[in-house]
């Protein structure tokens, strides 16, 4: 089923983008979607509808953790996510598999004459 | 507890998912109106990026619930008022669909109930441990005969044999309620009868020895426990007394509740043996011997064997036992031979087999099964239709990745709603079927104006089992192929609408269908056939004058009448109803047409040259022939001195049909017939027969006696004069200008003025009698039964033809549409749809025909004046089903050549 498959690769780089814009502190989901796009100069554009599932199946494999907690400067609460030291190791492994994905697609795509 | 615990539990998560989605596009939003963006177009762009949230919010709960039970819970739930939804939404497949099942499901409960109550319910007491004795000629190893009370006391006291046994026999009894009488099934009994069943009696004491002794006739009885339940178990009952035959009775005791001693039927009343020469009814009884007699074989014999003694081994010793009696009784107990079997589920003189009635409810209960098997077929291949059509549906789901898991759990749980639904639906319908077969039993019994037999098919808790396991069945049977074979579809295929050949039918086809169609015509044309024989009996003329004739049942031995009081009451009786206004004639006879009970003997020729022939025997009064408007065809009626007792009168009237067959030349009148009756082979309990010599001095025409009767009966008459009998029916003649019913009521008024206390059976017009009689409502009863199954049969089958079809024309639907697409015009599409279902009635209409003439020959026995060709009926059969099929076939037809036409337009 070839359209499983690419959301699979989707998935699977949105959950690795989540994990790292956890790297530096705990966010919550809109402050995550937030980090993911500026970082990438508006160039990643997160699909907000499927932020929070991934977020949901991280949680679930033990990845991140949530908590409701205040925001700091106004006064309400929202729901807080961070890096479990499971999910800092899990960011690692997908970090260096991209890097020798992305290293491999770049070979490929060697400049055209 | 805990679902209540789960509920909350997903409240909670719901929530929070609620506030994070709020937050998020809140935070979006004002991140927009920040950038400059006016207030509402922030919001909607928030939303917009975000996409579908209820989507989003479901994938979350997907997530987060995961594989758990609770998950399987919620989605079984879920599917299941998806499920009920569907069903909802197509009320007309529904309701077919329910009823399809329901019907074999009640059926299957009724057949069930009837089996288990016949077969599988252990017997009251320990019965079914019990062994019934029979005896036997030693030289015709197939004459049996019942016991004598004498031969009972020596079987049980000196054959050594026997730990305990008891004697019993049966009868009908005068119980007196009120200012009628009515009759009851009774029971007269050893006193150790219901010791020896291993039963406890509900309320009271059972027999004493002395009540037991011959001629001891003690006025006690023992009830049933239905009877006092009528009494609103009365805390004095027990003491009360009841007037029977006449005679006040003491009840000392009541039976246990529920006692039955046959399969269905249960007496009313037990009384003590030493009763017997009072309480027996002359119906019951052979002749005037007394129950002391060792003539007189008037008991069944059953009881326990002593321990560790087996049926063979008690055969064995038995024979010892036999051949002392040789030496004792030559005269009565010579060469007899005892056999020990298990005892007979309904009374019977000789050893019976419960195999053939095991086989037939084996049968039943097989043939249910398949009327089950085959709804459940049919249904599956209407689910296939549907869920062709719904293929594209599933195509998405699964393209949505639906798991091919859930799609058949979703399918399976549409099939439960569906099943469920029917087996409610059927539970229903089996509940209202058993009270029909209850009361169908109860009318059997009512119209032999017997009151009180205590009938019991009831619905058990088993049932209700096998009617879930049922549901479960026909869901898995239905639901599941059809489930299966459409969650196997490949995505891509079904979205581009290329059936291929995934798909194939669930096992049936077209044969099935066809033999559907074979099954159900039969079934109709069989209902057809008695239907018109019905009708035909209703119209049918018996040879005697049927209107302006009253009939009146009376036993006045019910109260306590001997002959010479009888003989009395009866001639007041005749003067009395003759004086009436409106009564043109009166007499009685001792057998009524449509009668319960028949009477008859074999009649010799004097010479003998002829063969013995059947004849029918009737005790009459003067003017019987007159009051029946039966001409006297040769010589005379009986005169009214013959209504006196007279030493050796031996004058006897035949019917014409007798008289051709006896005397096929020449001239019956002053000729003598002797007439044996008696017998072992006339219906006798193996007491000697009779012989009469009898002179003819009358021939009148022959009559029909019930609605089954082919030709007129041979009949001999014979004056009340020399014969007696307690039983007999008024005839009364009614003038054409009087008011049948006003008469009646002055005829009753009269026998009330004669004793007020005179048993009246029955009171009736002889058509309201012929329209009560049991041959014609067992007629009714299986016509009724026939179009039932044939009608259930006839569903079944269209439902059968209109899911081939409507399968085949979604199959071919892209076919039809690019036949159109290419000039066929709806007309060509619907004959080609048509074409294949119409072949298939062809065939089945055909054979169907053929079978149903089949049956028709093999009952044509019970046909009455209907030939098993009668074009009538099988024209009927035929048009009802063709027009069906044709129906079943149209309307997917019809849906074809929509469907392809918008297909056509928008594929090509």
């Amino acid at each position: 089923m070839p359209r499983d498959q690419s959301a699979r690769l989707l998935q699977g780089t949105l959950d690795m983008l989540v994990l790292r814009a956890l790297l530096f502190g705990p966010l919550h989901g809109h402050a995550i979607a937030t980090h993911i796009e500026r970082t990438s100069d508006d160039v990643l554009r997160v699909d907000h509808g499927s932020l929070y599932p991934a977020l949901h199946r991280l949680k679930k494999r033990g990845w991140i953790a949530a908590g409701w907690e205040r925001m700091p400067d106004r006064n309400r609460e929202a729901r807080y996510y961070r890096l479990t030291p499971a999910g800092r190791k899990r960011l690692a492994t997908e970090h260096s598999k991209w890097r020798r994905l992305a290293g491999a697609i770049a070979m490929v795509m060697k400049p055209v004459r | 507890m805990r679902d209540l615990r789960f509920w909350r539990w997903r409240r909670a998560e719901d929530d929070d998912i609620d506030r994070e989605v709020a937050l998020h596009l809140e935070l979006s939003a004002e991140e927009r109106i920040d950038a400059g963006v006016p207030d509402r177009d922030a919001r909607l762009e928030a939303h917009r990026q975000f996409g579908s949230i209820a989507l989003t919010k479901e994938d979350l709960r997907n997530v987060r619930t995961g594989a758990s039970v609770e998950r399987l819970l919620s989605h079984g739930w879920r599917d299941f008022r998806h499920g009920l939804r569907l069903l909802r939404r197509s009320p007309g497949f529904t309701l077919a669909a329910v009823l399809i099942l329901a019907l074999p499901i009640a059926i299957n409960t009724v057949v069930f109930s009837l089996v288990n109550t016949v077969l599988l319910e252990p017997r009251a007491g320990r019965t079914d441990a019990l062994v019934a004795v029979f005896s036997r000629d030693r030289e015709r190893p197939d004459a049996y005969r019942d016991f004598s009370y004498p031969l009972y006391v020596d079987l049980r006291d000196r054959s050594g044999v026997f730990d305990s046994l008891m004697a019993h026999t049966i009868g009908l009894v005068g119980i007196r309620e009120g200012e009628t009488t009515r009759r009851a099934f009774a029971e007269i009994v050893s006193s150790n009868y219901f010791a020896t069943l291993g039963v406890k009696l509900a309320a009271g004491r059972p027999f004493s020895l002395e009540e037991e002794r011959p001629g001891a006739n003690a006025a006690v009885v023992v009830a049933s426990y239905a009877v006092w339940q009528r009494r609103g178990l009365d805390p004095g009952f027990v003491g009360s007394t009841v007037r029977v035959n006449g005679t006040a009775f003491t009840i000392v005791g009541v039976a246990p509740r529920g006692l039955r001693t046959t399969p269905l039927v249960s007496p009313d009343w037990w009384f003590p043996l030493g009763t017997y020469d009072r309480v027996i009814n002359e119906w019951f009884r052979d002749g005037p011997r007394g129950l002391e007699d060792r003539a007189n074989h008037a008991l069944f014999v059953a009881g326990a064997l002593r321990p560790g003694l087996t049926k063979a081994g008690a055969d064995r010793a038995l024979e010892g036992f036999a051949a002392s009696l040789d030496r004792e009784f030559p005269a009565t107990d010579r060469k007899r031979s005892f056999v020990v079997a298990d005892v007979p589920l309904n009374l019977s003189s000789r050893p019976q087999s419960e195999a053939p009635v095991a086989f037939f409810a084996s049968l039943l209960v097989v043939m249910a099964a398949l009327v089950l098997a085959i709804a459940c077929l049919n249904l599956a291949n209407l689910m296939l239709a549907r869920g062709s059509v719904r293929r594209r549906e599933i195509g998405i789901r699964q393209a949505l990745g639906g798991g091919r898991g859930r799609i058949v759990a979703q399918l399976l749980m549409e099939g439960l709603s569906l099943s469920l639904l029917g087996v409610v639906a059927g539970l229903i319908l089996s509940w209202w079927a058993h009270a029909a077969f209850t009361a169908w039993l109860a009318r059997a019994a009512g119209f032999m104006a017997i009151e009180g037999v205590d009938l019991t098919i009831k619905p058990s808790a088993r049932m209700l089992l096998v009617a879930c396991g049922l549901a479960v069945v026909s869901t898995l049977c239905f639901a599941l192929g059809p489930a299966w074979r459409l969650s196997r579809f490949s995505v891509t295929s079904d979205l581009k609408e290329e059936p291929g050949l995934v798909m194939r039918r669930v096992g049936s086809g077209s044969i099935l269908v066809g033999l559907q169609l074979t099954i159900s015509l039969a079934l109709l044309a069989v209902g057809g056939l008695f239907v018109r024989s019905a009708t035909e009996a209703a119209a049918a003329n018996p040879g005697f004058g049927l209107d302006r004739l009253l009939v009146v049942s009376i036993d006045p031995s019910f109260a306590n009448y001997d002959e010479p009081r009888t003989r009395d009451l009866y001639r007041r009786m005749l003067r009395g109803v003759q004086s009436l206004a409106g009564v043109e004639h009166a007499s009685l006879a001792s057998q009524v047409a449509f009668g319960e009970f028949a009477e008859g003997g074999y009649v010799e020729a004097p010479d003998r040259k002829t063969p013995d022939v059947t004849a029918g025997f009737t005790i009459i009064t003067s003017e019987y022939f007159e009051t029946l408007r039966l001409p006297i065809l040769q010589g005379r009626g009986f005169s009214a001195e013959e209504n006196e007792r007279t030493a050796g009168s031996a004058s006897a009237v035949i019917s014409e049909t007798l008289a051709r067959r006896l005397f096929p030349d020449g001239d019956p009148l002053g000729r003598s017939i002797t007439l044996r009756r008696g017998s072992a082979e006339t219906g006798g309990r193996g007491n000697a027969e009779t012989r009469e010599l009898l002179t003819i001095v009358g021939i009148v025409p022959g009559t029909t006696q019930d609605i089954l009767d082919r030709e007129p009966r041979s009949q001999v008459y014979v004056p009340y004069g020399a014969r007696f009998r307690a039983a007999m029916t008024l005839h009364v003649g009614v003038f054409a200008q009087a008011d049948e019913a006003a008469t009646l009521t002055n005829v009753l008024r009269e026998l009330r003025r004669l004793d007020n206390q005179l048993p009246v059976l029955t009171a009736r017009t002889m058509i309201a009698q012929r329209d009560a009689s049991i041959p014609r409502w067992a007629v009714r009863t299986v016509a009724v039964v026939f179009a039932m199954f044939g009608t259930l049969a006839l569903l079944i089958a269209a439902i059968g033809v209109y899911g081939l079809e409507a399968y085949e024309v979604a199959r071919r639907t892209r076919e039809f549409g690019i036949r159109m697409a290419l000039g066929a015009t709806s007309r060509d599409i619907r004959r080609l749809v048509l074409q294949k279902g119409l072949k298939i009635a062809a065939v089945g209409l055909a054979t169907g025909l053929l079978l149903g003439v089949g049956i028709g020959r093999m009952v044509s026995s019970v046909l009455y004046r209907v030939s098993p060709l009668d074009p009538a009926a099988l024209l009927f059969a035929f048009v009802v089903l063709a027009v069906a099929t044709l129906a079943a076939c149209y309307v997917p037809a019809r849906r074809a050549t929509r469907i392809a036409a918008l297909e056509a337009l928008r594929t090509e």
